[in-house]
């Protein structure tokens, strides 16, 4: 009954939903990078976040730009179902013998340019820690500025800074030592 | 700011070919949306939920009513069990008896590890066995009896208990059943409004009951007698307990105590300050009382300023001062002692599960991380450990790296000593007679005597007024001889520790086995007085023991009254182990599955020594292991004292790092100096690319001279995600410490952030202690909600 509720409430706010959809591709990507690039998974939590929004869960404030508002409920989202998840997939699933747990969606091989150049980006940035990666996917992918990245993470500023340089030199790095051989 | 280079515009280009990739591949938004509104129709609660397809099978409308829920999946079993199966869609009837598997979820649907799982048939027979859950949260019945009325029940400390009666069991199948565990009944009140919501099993507590919670503005006594049977005449805090003699007890609310901590007198007014805020329970006892036992509520009120809550509590912990971080360039050596002590940890547990928060100072952060077996390689040739050194990002400093150091100790079959001297020295005072004590002692030695062997010993010591021995030295094989003294033991009494401690070495003397296991096991709540004989005496007469080669191991027990610092400062200086067992599964780890490690030891006095390279590292932080450094001298000095390891053990070592070219706010600048040089690095730091070395020195056990290992390191970069599931989980289970220490380093570090690192780092897990660990810090960070009401 409380989903009914729920649901019949969904429809009103047809202003905030046009506002969403404007950014949609965006979100998309950002939950693709909360979720560590699964895309079955990213697009569950943009779906719950969807919910969260519409039915009046998540509020929001009107403190900041919708966007970095929206993207920090992808990220506590996102960040809540892994905690939520990972335990009881790991230890459920075995319970089930004979089902296996399921593997994170393998990315499909795409050999247009730019699916080529993101599986590279994807392997550079593995050596850098989940912030540093966080940090530059909103620098360089969103083109958010420093400031509204600090508001999206909940960092200050000077972290978020920190965080910014030592990714950047990381993936410099990782640049240089497979840039020539590609 | 930098000037965009030629890297940094091919960074842009691939992060914006990347975007672009995703965009092509988006699902539409409305798509996205109708997908939405689909899963809020199945699931409103819990959003989406993959993979989990378990079959929903009557009954769960009066068990809705109970406040949890269950589901029934009844599968064939993987393996037939005999036979062909015939080709019927009836279930397979063999003579075979089907196995019932029982999870155990909490309130959240998370797996517990550790629970006891009942199982009653209808017949009224219960099962014999009554197994643990597992890390999985799942407990295996095997053969049972197949009828359609059993009852199961789960329970675990800290959480309601849950039955469920009419469990069909069916013959030839295996049955998969949760039982979820319901949390303890909890009521939490913030200003003048019980809040509903955070408040657990309503059901149970009538509206009067509700009217009577402690409010703002109430104060000790007020909130003391709200717990059933407790009185306050009076109206001075201290309460009288229904059939219990006046002063025999203790009460305590929230840690504050009606004791006097330095007279040890009953004060006579507690605290006037009114509870602000609070949160109480009615599991768990917070009266404590040697006649009568009253089970009141035990209730926690947090208020605001310090000085409010003075610490009265008479459990003593010695308080410790976090190591700083030092520079390298001044402090190139960094020198401990390895210390292989768990009692820290069960402790620890022992205060989550009972619903509070520890004492800072009952929290050692070394005795966490060696709480746990880590899957470091065993040693090769004749060294008695081997040694691992890793380093990889710091989880909760990102600009900081964290060294892990791990020894592990060479494993010792059974077979190969030469027999066990054993002289278990049991205090027997009044203080002695609650079930987690003298009861649970007895059955923990049980188990350790299940072990014995023929060539093994073991004598007795009893020490209560007096102090007596009740079983002289007697072979192992004589079990029933063994176990029967063990149940003859009762409580009552003073405590007169020293006669009894004299009395034990003596007896362990005269029954000495040259080049065995000669051990004195003390088991006690360490709440003694040392009759005639002063603290230092004691301890000298322990170490002079110690030398002549009879160790003495600590078994520490009981709450209200326990002595942390003292059981741990007596194993120190008796070359052994101090353990606190709290449960008896605690009891089973340190006696059956690490008996080798708590008898035998392969080395002693293992010190370690760290130098860093100035060109690589600026500053380093050893992260606990407060009371067991030494000066860089004692290195080399053989006449200090150190650690011991046993058979099997593991000992870990953090170190978190601020390389050189970081300059980190950790530490503070200090002015150059007028009147010499500092210190210039050497030529060779700058061209060696090792980052540090490692150097220990340990000694035979019954050796006087000590032998040096020397181990250089060279990081190799690794970030956090690429590091090993060992590393993760320590730096997991140092990062908790650092949280109920509440550590200045801590950063912006949470409970959820050490669940999650945990959770990477579970691994393997024999024996669940890591699935137990992940269910003590959500416990923590639930504890923690009080204190944030507003």
């Amino acid at each position: 009954m409380e989903a009914v509720s729920a649901l019949s409430r969904v429809d009103a706010p047809a202003e905030l939903a046009a506002d969403l959809a404007a950014f949609h591709h965006a979100s998309y990507g950002w939950a693709l990078e909360c979720c560590r690039r699964d895309r079955q998974e990213a697009e569950e939590v943009l779906q719950a976040c969807y919910v969260k929004a519409l039915d009046g869960r998540a509020r929001f404030g009107g403190n900041s730009a919708l966007r970095t508002w929206f993207f920090g409920v992808i990220r506590y989202t996102a960040a809540e179902r892994r905690r939520r998840d990972g335990f009881r997939r790991l230890a459920l699933m075995n319970w089930f013998a004979g089902r296996p747990a399921p593997k994170p969606a393998a990315s499909p091989e795409h050999l247009s340019g730019q699916g080529e150049l993101r599986t590279r980006l994807n392997r550079l940035i593995v050596g850098l820690s989940d912030r540093q990666r966080e940090v530059l996917h909103m620098v360089f992918y969103q083109e958010l500025t420093l400031d509204e990245t600090a508001q999206v993470l909940g960092l200050s500023i000077g972290s978020v800074r920190r965080h910014y340089e030592r990714g950047k030199a990381r993936l410099r790095l990782a640049l240089a030592n497979t840039g020539e051989t590609k | 700011m930098t000037t965009p280079d030629k890297n940094e515009r091919e960074i842009r280009e691939l992060f914006s070919a990347a975007r672009r990739a995703d965009a092509e591949e988006t699902p539409g938004f409305k798509e996205t949306l109708r997908a939405a509104r689909e899963v809020a129709v199945k699931s409103p609660a819990s959003g989406t939920r993959r993979g989990l397809q378990w079959a929903f099978v009557g009954a769960a409308a009066s068990a809705a009513v109970a406040g949890f829920a269950f589901w029934l999946v009844l599968q064939e079993s993987p393996a037939p069990l005999t036979g062909s199966a015939p080709e019927t869609n009836e279930p397979t009837v063999t003579a075979d008896s089907p196995r019932l598997e029982i999870g155990v979820p909490d309130p959240t649907g998370m797996p517990i590890a550790g629970a006891t799982v009942f199982l009653d048939h209808d017949n009224g027979q219960t099962a014999a066995t009554r197994p643990r859950t597992g890390s999985d949260g799942v407990a295996v019945f095997t053969q049972v009896k197949a009828d359609a009325g059993s009852k199961i029940e789960g329970s675990y400390p800290g959480m309601d208990s849950r039955t469920e009666t009419d469990v069909a069991v069916p013959p030839g199948l295996v049955a998969q059943r949760p039982v979820r565990l319901g949390s303890e009944d909890k009521v939490v009140a913030s200003g003048s409004v019980i809040d509903r919501k955070d408040t657990d099993n309503s059901l149970r507590f009538r509206d009067e009951f509700s009217g009577d919670l402690p409010l703002a503005g109430r104060d000790y006594q007020h909130v003391l007698t709200l717990a059933p049977g407790v009185h306050d005449n009076e109206g001075d805090g201290n309460v009288t307990v229904h059939g219990s003699r006046e002063r025999d007890f203790k009460s305590s609310v929230d840690d504050l105590s009606s004791v006097d901590p330095l007279a040890g007198k009953i004060m006579a007014h507690v605290n006037s300050n009114p509870v602000e805020k609070s949160a109480a329970k009615t599991s768990g006892a917070g009266v404590n009382s040697t006649r009568a036992k009253a089970e009141p509520m035990a209730i926690s009120a947090p208020t605001e300023s310090p000085e409010a809550r003075p610490s009265f509590n008479t459990e003593g912990y010695r308080a410790t001062t976090e190591n700083r971080f030092l520079s390298v360039q001044e402090n190139p050596l960094s020198t401990f002692s390895i210390d292989v002590d768990t009692g820290s940890y069960s402790n620890v547990r022992r205060f989550l599960t009972s619903g509070t928060l520890p004492p800072r100072d009952a929290v050692r952060i070394e005795e966490l991380l060696n709480y746990f077996s880590y899957d470091d390689p065993t040693p090769r040739g004749d060294a008695p450990f081997s040694a691992r050194i890793e380093i990889a990002d710091c989880p909760w400093a990102p600009d900081h790296r964290l060294a892990r150091i791990g020894l592990k100790g060479r494993t010792i079959a059974r077979g190969e000593s030469r027999g066990s001297n054993l002289v278990f020295l049991i205090d027997v005072s009044g203080s002695m007679d609650t079930p987690d004590k003298l009861p649970l002692l007895k059955s923990a030695l049980a188990l350790l005597v299940d072990q014995l062997q023929g060539r093994d010993r073991v004598a007795m010591v009893v020490y209560a007024g007096a102090s007596g021995l009740v079983l002289p030295s007697t072979a192992g094989s004589a079990k029933a001889e063994i176990r029967a003294a063990l149940d003859r033991l009762r409580a009552g009494g003073g405590t007169n520790g020293a006669a009894g401690v004299a009395l034990a070495y003596q007896v362990a003397r005269e029954n000495f086995i040259p080049g065995g296991v000669n051990r004195v096991i003390l088991a006690t709540d360490g709440d003694f007085n040392l009759g005639m004989t002063s603290e230092s005496d004691l301890l000298g007469l322990i170490k002079k023991d110690a030398d002549d080669g009879i160790f003495l191991t600590t078994l520490g027990f009981g709450t209200g009254n326990y002595q942390d610092h003292r059981l741990e400062m007596l194993a120190d200086k008796g070359n052994g182990a101090y353990a606190y067992i709290d449960t008896i599964r605690e009891a089973r780890k340190v006696l059956v599955e690490q008996i080798e490690g708590t008898l035998v030891t392969i080395a002693k006095d293992v010190k370690v020594q760290i130098e860093f390279n100035p060109a690589q590292v600026g500053a380093y932080r050893l992260i606990g292991y407060e009371n067991r450094m030494l000066a860089k001298e004692d290195f080399n000095d053989d006449k200090k004292d150190a650690g011991e390891i046993g058979a099997g053990h593991s000992v870990t070592a953090l170190y978190e790092l601020v390389p050189a070219d970081v300059n980190s706010a950790a530490l503070p600048a200090v002015d150059s100096l007028k009147y010499q040089e500092a210190p210039a690095p050497q030529e060779n730091s700058r061209t060696s690319r090792e980052t540090l070395t490692l150097k220990l020195r340990y000694k035979e056990p019954d050796g006087a001279k000590s032998r040096r290992l020397s181990f250089p390191v060279i990081d190799d970069e690794r970030s956090f995600a690429g590091a090993s599931t060992d590393f993760k989980f320590a730096a997991a289970v140092a990062g908790f410490g650092m949280l109920l220490r509440d550590s200045e380093h801590r950063g912006d570090l949470g409970f959820d952030d050490v669940h999650a690192l945990a959770l990477q780092g579970i691994g393997v897990d024999t024996g669940g202690y890591r699935a137990e660990f992940l269910s003590l810090v959500r416990q923590a960070a639930s504890l923690q909600r009080p204190s944030e009401l507003d």
